[in-house]
């Protein structure tokens, strides 16, 4: 097998693994469908490119999260056509998504609960939203979850205490 | 997977939800469709023999389009000024290639569109025809006026200045043509011309005949004058075409018109072109002139 044929093995082993949960984080935060298709297809875009360079890859899924995420950030801040002032005191992409993903979570097909739990996960403190999604819906471990916001393993374990103590208020599970 | 423990214990609900939030997934055909791009895309080769990766359209595209406009705002408020420009200059230069003297669109009939167009001309025999259909142009606009009753000295002045633009640029491109081509080539640009003031001639004789004898207000009587002046200057360019239409002229008189015309066919060079007994001229030839 060569190389090529190698790096294709692996990047059509991680697509079929990896898809839906890219397709679903994406879908969640962007309420549209074919946004979410593009989403997708930029987010495996950038790992084959990532692959075929030659660059080592130890977790793809903390990958594809992190490209995801950052993809989502770069849409929702074209979309919205924020100034470059703004955009050049917000690099961390934290403070983005407070105003921005105010239609996070609406118009998906989905059944009762599931809906009612992204509806209070949308409550959440901001910095806590996707801490939480990750670790409850996707089921990353905290130092993923670190890798892909952009934050320590630690930050990442603190935010998901505390989303889940506040989404427990929220919901009344015994999260 | 999130996976129950002593820690995060969930309990029912909670399960299902997650549940119904992982079971949102891609449609077989979404996921297939998608699979063909990336089959694609790993298996075809760039030039420089790198995985043809970014063969896949960005979703960003408009964005980024917008994004870049953004940053290079002079530029993209450039080019609308320019796009605007163009759109609305189109409809104004339409509207102002029937304009006449005395009407708004004029000026930038005369200022701006026929100096742009001749530019576009060269130097040589295309300039030199094209001044040449400027005259002709010219003169067409006195028959428009003094067949609707509208010409005046006034507007004859303005149209003798452009004249004499016309024919200087004319002479100044005859003049190239005659010294790096040929003189028959020259010759033969200064002859279309004076044969189209000759076809103008004939015209202008008509309305002025036929103004003259309608003549009852001052207004009329103006009209008609003017446009016996112009005639009388048409003629005397069939002579020599390149000379000052602006230079003072004898005084024509609105009367006799015929007999002044019957008298100067000789030196013309062109008495066949000129019709010695013009025929009166009703409305209904007025609306045709009009036309023309």
């Amino acid at each position: 097998m060569t190389t090529q044929d190698s790096l294709k093995s692996t990047f059509n082993a991680t697509y079929t693994a990896e898809a839906d949960a890219i397709f679903r984080f994406c879908l969640v935060r962007v309420s549209d469908r074919e946004q979410a298709l593009d989403l997708v297809q930029e987010t495996f875009t950038r790992l084959w490119k990532t692959l075929s360079s030659g660059k080592e890859m130890s977790n793809s899924r903390a990958f594809l999260f992190t490209v995801a995420h950052r993809l989502i950030i770069d849409w929702y801040r074209k979309k919205k056509s924020l100034s470059l002032e703004s955009m050049s005191n917000d690099e961390s992409g934290e403070s983005y998504d407070q105003a921005d993903e105010a239609t996070m979570y609406t118009g998906l097909e989905m059944g009762s609960e599931g809906r009612f739990l992204l509806e209070k996960i949308r409550e959440l403190n901001p910095s806590y939203r996707q801490a939480v999604y990750l670790r409850f819906v996707e089921g990353l471990s905290p130092p993923e979850i670190g890798d892909i916001l952009g934050i320590s393993a630690n930050a990442a374990s603190v935010r998901i205490n505390r989303g889940i103590r506040e989404l427990r208020k929220l919901t009344g599970y015994d999260v | 997977m999130y996976k129950m423990n002593e820690k995060h214990r969930v309990n029912k609900p909670i399960e299902r939800a997650i549940e119904e939030i992982r079971a949102t997934r891609m449609t077989s055909d979404e996921r297939e469709i998608l699979r063909d791009k990336f089959a694609r895309m790993t298996t075809e080769k760039n030039a420089a023999g790198t995985p043809a990766a970014s063969k896949l359209e960005s979703p960003y595209k408009f964005y980024r389009l917008w994004d870049n406009a953004e940053r290079n705002w002079p530029a993209t408020i450039s080019a609308v000024i320019i796009l605007l420009l163009a759109l609305g200059g189109g409809s104004v230069a339409l509207a102002a290639q029937g304009s006449l003297p005395g009407d708004k669109l004029y000026a930038v009939k005369v200022g701006i569109i026929e100096p742009v167009v001749g530019a576009f001309r060269g130097t040589g025999e295309t300039l030199a025809m094209w001044q040449a259909s400027l005259v002709s142009a010219r003169l067409s606009e006195v028959e428009t006026l003094a067949s609707e009753g509208r010409l005046n000295d006034e507007k004859l002045a303005k149209i003798e200045v452009l004249l004499d633009k016309h024919t200087a640029a004319f002479s100044e491109a005859r003049g190239r043509v005659e010294r790096n081509e040929s003189s028959e080539k020259a010759k033969g640009i200064g002859e279309g011309l004076k044969a189209s003031i000759v076809g103008h001639v004939n015209i202008l004789n008509q309305i002025t005949v036929a103004a003259s004898t309608t003549a009852t207000s001052s207004r009329s009587r103006e009209n008609a004058q003017a446009a016996s002046l112009m005639k009388a200057k048409a003629e005397a360019h069939t002579k020599d075409v390149e000379s000052s239409w602006s230079l003072p002229s004898p005084v024509v008189p609105t009367s006799g018109v015929p007999e002044l015309i019957k008298n100067n066919t000789d030196n013309i060079g062109a008495p066949d072109l000129i019709d010695q007994n013009p025929p009166t001229i009703d409305k209904k030839d007025k609306k045709e002139l009009k036309v023309l």
